[in-house]
């Protein structure tokens, strides 16, 4: 469980949100809403522990198993795909990559390099990492932008699979694709479940 | 083992800085008279400026990748240790540059005439000034991560001067088959002491940046 109390954030003296106070139970997914520069990715960011916050406490009980994945894609052009593949799954093998483009519909060759991938198609061979491995805590911002609708439709019965057992899951996203149990609501600083 | 990897897939990034290195020892004779005197007393000057170049030039962009593309972040956001990360960039960095430059520097050192004894000694000597350059660099590069390499070099350029001068009473030492044990001792604990007190002020620095 994940439980934040009274969280700040200002960068050049503006500040981006103050006094946040929520909770996101294991099986939750708390969906972060917000105009363009409200600050849903840094929130993400402090959640998943990338930046500080300027003020207010974060406590996670235990030590989850996280995973942050931002609009950024860390696709390495000059790998090949089977290479980045294994490079974002370490434990997983050449069937692993071969079974999961038939799931998400990927249609390249592993010895092609990634450079010559679609945003898309970069994006869906990142993914690849909620499909193989299991998360306690996962921070999704914008997993939806530059996939085609089928692909969508397979990322969220993966999201809500995880949902099932036990992930908490935090998501920013302007395409209304899953509800939230929590909302979080950076313009109104409203939060409601 | 995955840095090893990414940077051996990144040719330019590691042959560049050889080759750069290369076509300097190359020049150096030609642009004088080959049987020339002068040949042996400046090598060494040119050698340490060759190396100090090449230290730059190969660690110039050696963060700016994983940052710019969400490597560093999602590493982080899964609990993976920065300092292991940076130690392992550097750990590749020694192995795919510092040692061919170190292995070039003496083919052309034995080559001018400058250095007739002690080979190994020059060898290793070559390879730790150069790792202690690469660290400094490495550093100047973390600090100039998205501000451009003109920052990292006038933040680490005090540093690596120490480096440089002691590089030069290395080489003379060797020149005059003076070279003790203990200097080489020294250049190994120095080139150690930079190597992990460099990576562990980056690894603080790119934390610093991601924020």
């Amino acid at each position: 469980m994940i439980a934040i109390k009274n969280l700040t954030y200002s960068i050049n003296k503006n500040t981006l949100f103050s006094g946040l106070t929520f909770e996101g139970a294991s099986g939750n997914i708390l969906q972060i809403l917000g105009s363009n520069g409200s600050g849903k990715t840094t929130l993400l960011k402090i959640l998943s522990g990338i930046t500080e916050p300027t003020k207010g406490d974060l406590e996670i009980i235990g030590s989850p198993k996280k995973l942050f994945l931002g609009h950024k894609i860390p696709i390495k052009d000059y790998f090949t795909n089977l290479q980045n593949f294994l490079s974002l799954n370490p434990d997983a093998s050449e069937s692993n990559f071969n079974q999961y483009c038939e799931q998400v519909n990927l249609s390249t060759s592993k010895t092609l390099l990634s450079s010559a991938l679609s945003f898309g198609q970069k994006k869906k061979l990142l993914l690849s990492k909620i499909f193989l491995s299991s998360y306690d805590i996962l921070f999704l911002d914008e997993p939806f932008v530059g996939l085609d609708r089928e692909t969508i439709g397979i990322i969220k019965d993966r999201i809500l699979e995880m949902k099932v057992n036990g992930t908490t899951i935090f998501l920013t996203s302007h395409q209304e694709v899953l509800d939230g149990d929590v909302v979080i609501n950076l313009d109104s600083g409203l939060i409601t479940k | 083992m995955n840095e090893f990897k990414k940077l051996f897939q990144k040719t330019r990034n590691w042959l560049g800085p050889i080759l750069i290195f290369t076509m300097v020892m190359i020049a150096f004779p030609l642009s004088l008279n080959i049987y020339s005197s002068e040949l042996v007393s400046s090598f060494e000057s040119i050698l340490v400026i060759s190396l100090l170049m090449t230290a730059f030039i190969s660690t110039e962009g050696i963060f700016n990748e994983d940052y710019s593309d969400g490597t560093f972040e999602m590493y982080i956001s899964e609990d993976g240790s920065m300092f292991q990360l940076v130690l392992e960039k550097f750990c590749a960095n020694f192995l795919m540059v510092s040692l061919p430059i170190a292995l070039v520097g003496l083919s052309f050192a034995v080559a001018n005439g400058a250095i007739l004894e002690n080979y190994l000694s020059a060898l290793i000597g070559i390879f730790f000034v150069n790792t202690i350059l690469t660290s400094i660099f490495a550093f100047g590069s973390s600090i100039s991560l998205n501000k451009g390499a003109i920052l990292g070099i006038i933040s680490v350029l005090p540093f690596s001067m120490p480096a440089v001068i002691l590089f030069g009473r290395f080489l003379d030492n060797l020149s005059l088959d003076h070279i003790s044990l203990s200097f080489l001792q020294l250049l190994a604990g120095l080139s150690i002491i930079s190597f992990l007190i460099f990576a562990w002020l980056s690894s603080k620095i790119i934390k610093l940046h991601l924020e």
